[in-house]
């Protein structure tokens, strides 16, 4: 750092080098001698000199470490510009002692830091206004698909049957109408009656297909937007300790009435010295529910009689393994390798973005995720672990 | 014929003298190569600089000998392939501060200098 000192007029008695080599392109600038720092300090930094006047004790530090940009080419055609900062203190009556420093790398760090440190706020607002979005959509979304499925409930409720009575209604009477409007017209009322009952019907066929056909292309908009939503980062990815039986058990929860309809038992197994894991304890519901559901579409699928699905989680040193063993449709081995491919499926009504999706879900966890079967027919065994 | 501390052409003729040479001016002398290494430092200069001559030989110029010019009126300059600007300076390093005028000198020869006068 650059030092000097100087008397009350600001004549400099003593300067180091380091002080030459600051300050003296800025006398120079200035067409000063370079023997009064206080004469520069008017021109360059002129709050200084005015603290310096101000200050009435007889010693004491008066300025602590005021920062400046000073141009050190003012008579040149490029600016060269330094942050310098300055301290001045008071010695005694008669000395004062000036410490310069250049801090213009620091300077320049720390308003790169600072840049950093505003995209990085940046880049986060980014994500929460994408998670923010994502979520605005996947409500409209459930919206959108609960008119959809009350209109084809609705759909449903338009009865054919009541134009088909009407139908063998004027059939059974003909003879009666025939002595009121004719023979020939009573026909065709029958062919009328029965031309808009066929074609009634098969506009609801196709309407219902129709209205199938945008209920898949919104369950697979929701899978893609599930997707996107584990990339945003939110508070609510914050990971805690879980414990994979009571995960297990609110999946389970979360379809007992799909099992209770189908008559499927559901059975868990578990230590009672099960260890916790670290995660994202809603994702983790997610994949086991998505698991339990392809076992009990399987399991129905199959029309068997006995309908079982049992969960067996295990613990040792290295790893917790999970096994869900179903008796339901099960696959062949050739189809294995593509069960995990995006898009995917072997259901009629399905996106396949379940499975991948699942397995990177584990995988984000230090896991693994496997299917087998034995075979068409045989039922499956998905196998999830977790290494400790 | 001796040359005085402005005359116009004195870089050539200070590379054909020799040290006993550069001791008899009356302004000071230091002669560096283009790395600034000091390669002879007259008698005149150790006075105003307070340096012995026998510490500065074989030592960079601006920042052992004299820090005070390391900055872009001086030691910058010397990076551009052709010099010769004379300014008002202060030397402190060894002395108390001193006034002086400088000579900043550079073109093809093997050496660069810089002519020391007081102010």
């Amino acid at each position: 750092m650059g030092l000097i000192e100087a008397d009350t007029s600001g004549k400099i008695r003593q300067m180091n080098a380091k002080g030459v080599q600051l300050l003296m392109p800025s006398f120079l600038n200035n067409n000063l001698s370079g023997e009064n720092i206080k004469e520069l300090l008017n021109i360059e930094v002129p709050e200084i000199p005015n603290l310096i006047d101000q200050f009435k004790e007889t010693s004491g530090c008066i300025v602590n470490q005021i920062s400046k940009e000073l141009n050190l080419n003012k008579n040149g055609s490029q600016a060269i510009l330094r942050q310098y900062v300055f301290t001045v203190n008071k010695l005694d009556q008669e000395s004062f002692l000036y410490v310069i420093d250049d801090i213009t790398e620091f300077y320049q760090r720390e308003k790169l830091l600072n840049e950093i440190i505003k995209e990085k706020a940046i880049e986060h607002s980014k994500f929460e206004m994408a998670s923010g979005v994502l979520h605005d959509i996947g409500n409209a979304i459930t919206g959108f698909a609960s008119y959809i499925t009350k209109i084809k409930q609705s759909i449903a409720q338009l009865d054919v049957e009541n134009l088909n009575n009407l139908k063998s209604f004027v059939q059974s009477n003909a003879g009666a109408i025939h002595t009121a409007i004719g023979e020939r017209k009573t026909n065709a009322v029958i062919d009328l009656i029965s031309e808009t009952a066929d074609s009634f019907k098969s506009n609801s066929t196709h309407m219902n297909e129709l209205i199938l056909n945008q209920l898949n292309i919104l369950s697979h908009i929701q899978e893609i937007l599930n997707i996107q939503r584990q990339y945003v980062v939110g508070k609510n990815n914050a990971r805690e300790l879980v414990d994979l039986r009571n995960v297990v058990s609110d999946a389970k929860a979360m379809i007992f009435g799909t099992l209770d309809n189908s008559k499927i038992i559901f059975n868990i197994t578990a230590p009672a010295n099960l260890r916790k894991i670290k995660g994202d304890r809603t994702k983790l519901i997610q994949v086991f529910l998505n698991l339990f559901k392809n076992s009990v579409d399987s399991i129905i699928a199959s029309q068997n009689q006995d309908k079982n699905i049992n969960v067996s989680i295990e613990n040792n040193e290295e790893r917790i393994t999970i096994l869900i063993t179903d008796n339901g449709l099960g696959f062949e081995s050739d189809i294995k390798a593509q069960l995990f491919n995006r898009g995917f499926t072997t259901k009629t009504s399905g996106s396949g973005i379940g499975l991948a999706n699942c397995k990177s879900i584990i995988e984000g966890h230090n896991g693994d995720l496997t299917l087998d079967s034995d075979g068409a027919g045989k039922g499956s065994t998905t196998t999830v672990y977790f290494n400790l | 014929m001796k040359k005085s501390f402005d005359d116009a052409d004195i870089l050539n003729w200070l590379d054909k003298k020799n040290e006993t040479e550069l001791d008899e001016l009356d302004f000071g002398v230091v002669r560096m190569t283009h790395d600034n290494i000091v390669v002879a430092y007259n008698t005149t200069e150790s006075k105003i600089s307070g340096y012995d001559k026998s510490n500065t030989i074989g030592k960079h110029f601006f920042t052992q000998i004299a820090p005070c010019t390391n900055n872009f009126m001086v030691a910058e300059k010397y990076k551009e392939n052709q010099v010769d600007e004379t300014l008002p300076y202060i030397f402190t390093h060894i002395v108390q501060p001193t006034k002086v005028i400088i000579r900043l000198l550079k073109n093809q020869s093997k050496y660069q200098y810089l002519l020391v006068q007081l102010a």
